[in-house]
């Protein structure tokens, strides 16, 4: 049997309404490099299982998210097929390496039992982790698999598996350089950051775009128009993951989508960016050129979305709004975080509430439409400012009724992540991690009412005010299933924490 | 309410302040042809009377708030006169079109189903007709509403209160289940 080079694949947790561009990117440069690839999305597979009952598929993919989720039989079975698919899958295509992107901590657990049944199943291709969920120490979700001891806890978790031969290597950063250089058999760096966007472009022949979750079937075919943020949000890990802004410029980008349009027809885009807005001159160039297009071609215009910031008022020129709107922007997801100022000005957010109305003003002038996402109880959030959150979210009703929003995510209570700034405090010791839920239960000495029950308390609350307002949220049951799943797991170790925590301040 | 164990436990009184407002912002937007009346009035308080010029007019008023409210648009000072039909087509005509309508932010002009089926249309004669969105004879068109008016137009318009068709498979039926269950399980911590 031929062996084909490498093989890169997506595993759970998987959000199928997104297609992931890292396979596809990386099948280009080995292609272009004259090697055999095939890119591989497990998540498709586990929906084909699921029925494509997308409830059902929420069920067990929160097995995934979960540290001590229980699944009913008929949930078992299902996991025991998916596993026993991906084996056959590499045993039916054998090759030289697989290629796992670990997406984020909710991929740990799945990563963890799948290079447990390579192992198991002698499966002898060498094996690369990469992507954000390689960098961070291992998710409590995974405990229970690799049972980490000592200083493990705190290794990156690509390591952690390298150290159990579980992987044989782990890419840090940009995978495009990394790759090559292990199908060439030259030593890899312990991290890759390229400044330059000069690959191919992506190759996404073995995609099944039609199997994603995709609104009345039209494909969002996924674009990547910069890495990393021109922000650097406590709370948020992308610095870490990208290191510095890098950019492509707006005609680039643009000559992209016309070319995917024209030659492959698809015309509905999803930016896989941070956020579009970073550099406001090439978001103006890219408009400008998406929107001569657009009026040039009624009948078969350009859309897109992506992640986007808001900017203090005075930033943002008031002539990009209708400029978005000709350009096809749409659906746009910004992070609003929190409705307190003093919130936002620890986040190191660099805008405010007034900001907010404003964008919202302006797309609901030019008919563009959004998601918002906010999450409570971040480490300085005091219960003033907890209301004032609340506030915030009557205050936007006028643009949920209107559609400007179309739905809100309510976001699971403040994390304190790997690698984002927040856990300076840690370091210095005013913020306190418990052992068992690193991410979820931690103590500031600094605002010390703000305890994990009480997150918990005012994320309820937000529950009940959302639907007394009727708004639409996204999202709400996989937020409220892992955190309680938390309490009720670990409520004694919870409550032993928060005692020994007020009894023993470690900088007071 | 310093603590959100409180504010949950007197959640109906902590959402009546939120949603509270001390007045009634009211935006208008007109197209006036032929110099038109228009009168606003609010619970039978003349807010506003001009006879408007033809063009556009943005009208912005603000009143304090009533439990009730009776607001009242009217267009006056219409006579047969001012209506020119040559050869069976109207040629020249004193009217209003209403272009955009908000209170408090919310977009009333634009939420079809809200506008016309909770406004009312009162003719000369006090009859009501199907509502318009504007004003070809010396009629009234009138909104009657509870305040605070967030909550009053939360109860009455149905526009995007679910999950869109584009983001269904972003939602689920299982959210209560576990929220009731999350409910009861806090109680387990001290």
């Amino acid at each position: 049997m031929d062996y084909l080079d490498i093989i890169f694949c997506s595993i759970p947790f998987r959000d199928l309404d997104q297609v992931y561009s890292a396979p596809a990117i990386l099948k280009a440069v080995a292609i272009s490099n004259g090697y055999t690839c095939k890119t591989k999305d497990f998540g498709l597979d586990l929906l084909e299982l699921c029925g494509n009952n997308t409830e059902q598929f929420d069920r067990v993919q929160n097995y995934f998210a979960n540290a001590d989720n229980v699944l009913t039989t008929e949930e078992q079975l299902i996991l025991d097929q998916f596993y026993q698919t991906v084996i056959n899958y590499f045993k039916t295509n054998p090759s030289k390496y697989i290629g796992i992107s670990i997406f984020s901590i909710f991929t740990h657990k799945a990563t963890a039992e799948l290079l447990n049944l390579i192992k198991d199943n002698n499966i002898n291709a060498k094996i690369i982790v990469g992507g954000r969920g390689a960098k961070v120490p291992i998710n409590i979700t995974a405990n229970a698999i690799l049972k980490p001891k000592g200083l493990e806890k705190i290794l990156e978790f690509g390591n952690l598996l390298k150290n159990r031969k579980l992987a044989d290597y782990v890419v840090i950063g940009d995978g495009e350089d990394a790759v090559l250089d292990i199908l060439q058999g030259t030593s890899i760096k312990t991290n890759y950051n390229s400044d330059t966007f000069n690959y191919p472009l992506p190759d996404y022949s073995d995609y099944e775009f039609d199997k994603y979750l995709w609104n009345d079937g039209q494909v969002m075919f996924p674009i990547t128009g910069s890495k990393g943020c021109v922000r650097d949000c406590d709370f948020c890990d992308v610095k870490f993951q990208f290191g510095r802004y890098k950019y492509r410029s707006g005609s680039n980008i643009a000559d992209e989508m016309i070319y995917i349009a024209e030659t492959l027809g698809f015309r509905k885009f999803q930016f896989t960016d941070s956020l579009v807005n970073g550099g406001l001159k090439i978001l103006e160039e890219f408009c400008t050129i998406i929107a001569d297009y657009n009026d040039r071609n009624p009948d078969k215009i350009i859309t897109w979305n992506g992640q986007y910031i808001c900017r203090p008022a005075d930033q943002m020129p008031e002539r990009l709004y209708p400029l978005m709107a000709r350009a096809g922007a749409h659906g746009l997801t910004i992070g609003a975080e929190s409705g307190s100022d003093h919130v936002l000005d620890v986040m190191n957010k660099k805008t405010d509430v007034d900001a907010l109305y404003y964008e919202l003003s302006q797309f609901q002038k030019h008919n563009i439409t959004c998601v918002l996402l906010t999450f409570v109880g971040h480490w300085a959030e005091t219960h003033t400012d907890f209301v004032k959150h609340c506030r915030m979210i009557v205050n936007i009703l006028p643009y949920v009724r209107s559609g400007t929003i179309s739905a809100l995510s309510l976001g699971f209570p403040a994390a304190m992540l790997e690698g984002t700034p927040a856990m300076n405090h840690v370091a210095e010791k005013t913020i306190q991690l418990s052992d068992f839920n690193r991410d979820f239960v931690w103590f500031s000495e600094t605002n010390p009412t703000n305890t994990f029950k009480e997150r918990i308390l005012r994320r309820i609350i937000l529950h009940k005010l959302a639907s007394n307002l009727q708004i639409p949220i996204i999202d709400e049951w996989n937020f409220l299933n892992v955190v309680n799943v938390i309490v009720k797991q670990h409520s004694e170790e919870i409550n032993k924490f928060y005692e020994n925590c007020s009894r023993n301040p470690r900088s007071i | 309410m310093k603590t959100a164990q409180e504010t949950l436990d007197q959640f109906d009184k902590f959402f009546d302040e939120l949603i509270e407002s001390d007045s009634i912002e009211i935006q208008l937007i007109v197209s006036a042809f032929c110099s038109p009346g228009l009168q606003i009035t609010i619970n039978s308080n003349i807010v506003y009377d001009n006879i408007l010029s033809s063009g556009v007019h943005t009208i912005n008023l603000s009143y304090k708030t009533d439990p009730k409210i009776v607001l009242d648009i009217s267009m006056y000072g219409k006579s047969p006169k001012d209506t020119l039909v040559q050869n069976n087509q109207i040629i020249q005509d004193k009217f209003i079109t209403i272009d955009g309508l908000t209170i408090n932010n919310f977009d009333l002009f634009n939420d079809s189903d809200l506008f016309y089926n909770k406004f009312l249309y009162i003719n000369n004669q006090g009859i009501e007709e199907q509502v318009k969105a504007g004003f070809w004879g010396n009629n009234t068109l009138r909104l009657i509403f509870t305040t605070p008016f967030a909550l009053w137009h939360t109860q009455n318009s149905h526009k995007n209160t679910h999950i869109s068709n584009s983001l269904h498979y972003r939602n689920n039926s299982l959210t209560n289940e576990v929220f009731e269950d999350l409910v009861k399980n806090i109680q387990l911590l001290t």
